[in-house]
C-alpha cells in the first residue's frame, strides 16, 4: 500500500493534575499507512481520544515522537500546528461541536479557511449526507445524528489527508451512524486516511486495521485485512525504528 | 468563512452580552461626555460670572497718599480723562461698566459737599445695556439726601454752585454712605466748576473681567492688571475689589476638581465592566474557541475574534454615548450644574476623538480576556468525558 502517513513511537501522555498523574496513553508505538481504515477500539477511559487527539496536534506527548505526513508535530509551533491541521487533519468529534450561532453551511464552510469559494462543493457534500434540507438550521435546531453529520461534513471539506473521528457513530442512531460511516469509507477509498476510535464494533467491518487500546497500552494488533501486507508495503519504515 | 463573519453572527446571537458591553461604553463615553461638555461650558461660564458678579476695578492716580484717600473717600490727586478711553479701548478687559469721577470737597455755605462729576458711563464696544450709575444732564444736578434735607432743598429747585446756578432734578434718598452729603453733576460741569478741565480721579470699572484665569488668587489678578495697566495709564493705579467672584470661582474649581476625579473612575469602572463582560464571552466560547483551534485556526483568528468584537463595541458605543451624553448635559446641564445653556456646546472634535479612543479603549479591556482566550488548551473544552 501507500506511503507512512503516521507514525507514533513510543508515545506516552500523563496527564497532570496537580499532585494526581494519569496515565492515557502508555509507550505506544503504532505506524498507519495511506489509505488506511484504522479503527482504535477500547473500553472507556482506555485512551482513544488521548491517541486521537495526539495524532492532530492538538496535544504535546510527554514522550515519544509523533510524525505525521512527514512532520514531527514537535518541531512545530502552535501556529505551524494550526496551519498543519488546516491542511492535512480533518477532526470529528464525539460531542460534534459545531459552533452554535452558524447554520449548518456555515459551519462546513468554517472547514475551508478563509475561502468563500467552496459554497457549491459544501452544499453538495452535505445533500449527499442527507442535510440538504437544513442547510440554514442551526445546531441546536438538528438532531444529534444530523449534527454528527455536519460536522463529518466540516471535516471532510477540507480535502484533508487525515480524517480523525472519535466516536462518530457514538450518539447516532443505526441509520445516521451507516450514512457516517459509509462517508468515512468514500474518503479512503478515494485516497484518504481515516483512524476512527469507537468502543463498539460498528465500525468494525469498514476497517482494515483493528487496534485495541486497554488502560493506555496497545493490547493487541489485530489485522482485519492484510495487515501483514501493509507492513511490508512500508520499506522506508519509521524515523527511530 | 471570515473571521469578522464570525465576529458579526456571534453577536447577534450572543445579543445580551454585546447590548451590556455597548451599554457599558456608551456609558462611559456618555459620562465622559457630559462631563468634557460641562467642563467646558463651565470654563465659559466662568468668564460670564467673573463679568457678571466680578470684581470691581478702581483706578487712581498714581501718586495719591492711601490714608488721604479712604479718609477722604476720593484722591486729592488727578490724572487725565482720557484714561478712561484708553482703557475702555484696551483689549482683554471686559466690563459692564464704565465710567471716570472726578471729586472735591468744598464748602457750601459753612457745610462740606463733596462735588462729583459723573462721566456717562462708557459702553464696552458692541454691548448695550442700561446704564447702572446714573449719569446727570449738563447744568443739571443731583443732591444727596443730607444736602436736601440740610439746605431745605425740593427737586425741581435751583442751586448755586461756586457762582454757577444748576437745577436740582433729584434729590437722593438716603444711602448710609458719603453718597449723602455729595452733589452730582456732568463731569465737564465740575471740571469747570473746579477748575480742572479734562482731569479725572477715578476710573470705576464695575462687573470688570480683568484677564484672571482660574486658579489664579486675587494677589495674582492684582499684580496682573497693575503690570498691563502701568504701561498705557502711566499716572494710574489699580485697586482691585474682589467680589462674588472669588466664591464663584471656587465653587468652579472644586467642580473642576470633582469631574476630574470622577472622570478617571467612571474610565475604569466602563473598563473592568468591558472586560467582566468579555470575559464572560470567552468563559461561555471556549467550546468555540476548541473548535476553531482543531479545524485550523491559529491565535489571530481567535485573537480577532475577541478583539474584533471589542473594537466594534467601542466604534458603535462611541457615537451612542456621545450623543446620549450630549443630550444630557446641553438637556440637564442648566438645571443640575447651574450653567447658563448657552455656555453649553457639544464639541464635535470630541467625537472623532472618542471614535478612535473608545475602540481602542475596549481592546486594552478586552485584551486579558482575549489572552487567555488565545492561550486556553482547545482540548479541555472538546474533552468527550
Ligand atoms: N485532561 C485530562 N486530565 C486528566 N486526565 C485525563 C484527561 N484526559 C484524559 N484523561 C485520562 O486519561 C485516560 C484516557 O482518556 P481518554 O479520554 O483518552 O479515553 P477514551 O478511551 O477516549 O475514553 P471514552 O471512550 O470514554 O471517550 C482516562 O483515564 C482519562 O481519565
Ligand atoms: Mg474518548
Amino acid at each position: 500500500m501507500g506511503d507512512l502517513v503516521i507514525s507514533l513511537d513510543s508515545v506516552s501522555k500523563i496527564y497532570r493534575q496537580g499532585q494526581k498523574e494519569t496515565l492515557g496513553l502508555d509507550a505506544v508505538t503504532l505506524h498507519i499507512q495511506e489509505k488506511e481504515f484504522v479503527v482504535v477500539r477500547g473500553p472507556s477511559g482506555s485512551g482513544k481520544t488521548t491517541l486521537l487527539v495526539l495524532i492532530a496536534g492538538l496535544l504535546r506527548p510527554s514522550q515519544g515522537v509523533i510524525t505525521v505526513n512527514q512532520q514531527n508535530l514537535e518541531r512545530l509551533n502552535s501556529q505551524q500546528k494550526a496551519a498543519f491541521r488546516a491542511r492535512n487533519v480533518g477532526f470529528v468529534f464525539q460531542m460534534f461541536h459545531l459552533v452554535p450561532y452558524l447554520s449548518v453551511l456555515e459551519n462546513v464552510l468554517l472547514g475551508t479557511g478563509q475561502r468563500e469559494t467552496e459554497k457549491t462543493r459544501s452544499v453538495n457534500l452535505l445533500e449527499s449526507l442527507g442535510l440538504g434540507e437544513k442547510l440554514s438550521s442551526l445546531p441546536a435546531e438538528l438532531s444529534a445524528g444530523e449534527q454528527q453529520r455536519t460536522a463529518v461534513a466540516r471535516a471532510l471539506i477540507s480535502n484533508p489527508k487525515i480524517i480523525l473521528a472519535d466516536e462518530p457513530t457514538g450518539n447516532l442512531d443505526p441509520v445516521s451512524a451507516q450514512t457516517v460511516l459509509d462517508h468515512l469509507d468514500q474518503f479512503q477509498k478515494g485516497g484518504g486516511t481515516v483512524i476512527l476510535a469507537s468502543h463498539s464494533d460498528l465500525a468494525d467491518r469498514y476497517a482494515n486495521r483493528l487496534v485495541h487500546l486497554k488502560q493506555g497500552r496497545i493490547s493487541e494488533g489485530l489485522s482485519v485485512t492484510a495487515d501483514e501486507e501493509d507492513r511490508k508495503g512500508n520499506p522506508a519504515g519509521t524515523p527511530q525504528s | 468563512m471570515k473571521i469578522w463573519r464570525l465576529v458579526i453572527k456571534e453577536i447577534g446571537y450572543r445579543k445580551v452580552n454585546f447590548l451590556l458591553s455597548l451599554m457599558a461604553v456608551a456609558a462611559s463615553v456618555g459620562l465622559f461626555t457630559v462631563f468634557v461638555t460641562t467642563g467646558e461650558g463651565y470654563r465659559n461660564e466662568t468668564r460670564k460670572i467673573q463679568l457678571g458678579m466680578g470684581q470691581n476695578l478702581r483706578i487712581i492716580p498714581l501718586e495719591t497718599r492711601m490714608d488721604q484717600f479712604w479718609s477722604a473717600g476720593y484722591s486729592e490727586l488727578t490724572m487725565p480723562e482720557e484714561y478712561v478711553y484708553r482703557f475702555a479701548a484696551l483689549d482683554g478687559y471686559e466690563y459692564t461698566h464704565l465710567t471716570a469721577t472726578l471729586q472735591q470737597a468744598i464748602d457750601l455755605k459753612g457745610r462740606r459737599i463733596i462735588l462729583t462729576g459723573i462721566l456717562p458711563e462708557v459702553m464696552p464696544p458692541g454691548r448695550n445695556q442700561p446704564p447702572i450709575m446714573f449719569s446727570v444732564e449738563r447744568g443739571e444736578v443731583y443732591v444727596g439726601s443730607e444736602v436736601a434735607r440740610f439746605f431745605d432743598i425740593q427737586e425741581g429747585q435751583g442751586i448755586d454752585l461756586e457762582g454757577r446756578s444748576f437745577r436740582v432734578t433729584r434729590a437722593l434718598s438716603p444711602t448710609g454712605s458719603n453718597d449723602d452729603i455729595k452733589v452730582f453733576g456732568h463731569l465737564e460741569d465740575i471740571q469747570e466748576l473746579l477748575g480742572l478741565e479734562d482731569r479725572i480721579n477715578e476710573i470705576t470699572a464695575l462687573e470688570c473681567l480683568c484677564l484672571i484665569e482660574s486658579g489664579q488668587t486675587e494677589l495674582d489678578a492684582l499684580a496682573l492688571a497693575e503690570a498691563q495697566l502701568a504701561e498705557i495709564l502711566p499716572e494710574g493705579k489699580v485697586l482691585l475689589l474682589r467680589g462674588i467672584a472669588d466664591v464663584r470661582e471656587r465653587q468652579r474649581a472644586a467642580m473642576e476638581g470633582y469631574l476630574g476625579l470622577l472622570t478617571p473612575l467612571v474610565i475604569l469602572i466602563g473598563g473592568i465592566s468591558i472586560g467582566i463582560l468579555t470575559m464572560l464571552n470567552v468563559r461561555e466560547r471556549y467550546e468555540e474557541i476548541g473548535i476553531l483551534r482543531a479545524i485550523g485556526r491559529g491565535s489571530w483568528s481567535i485573537a480577532t475574534l475577541f478583539l474584533g468584537r471589542a473594537l466594534l463595541m467601542g466604534v458603535l458605543g462611541a457615537p451612542i454615548g456621545f450623543f446620549l451624553g450630549g443630550l444630557i448635559a446641553l438637556h440637564f446641564g442648566p438645571q443640575i450644574f447651574s450653567l447658563t445653556s448657552g455656555a453649553l456646546r457639544l464639541n464635535f472634535a470630541w467625537l472623532a476623538l472618542l471614535i478612535v479612543l473608545a475602540p481602542a479603549f475596549t481592546a486594552i479591556a478586552a485584551f486579558i480576556p482575549t489572552a487567555r482566550a488565545v492561550n486556553w488548551d482547545p482540548l479541555t473544552t472538546l474533552r468527550d468525558s
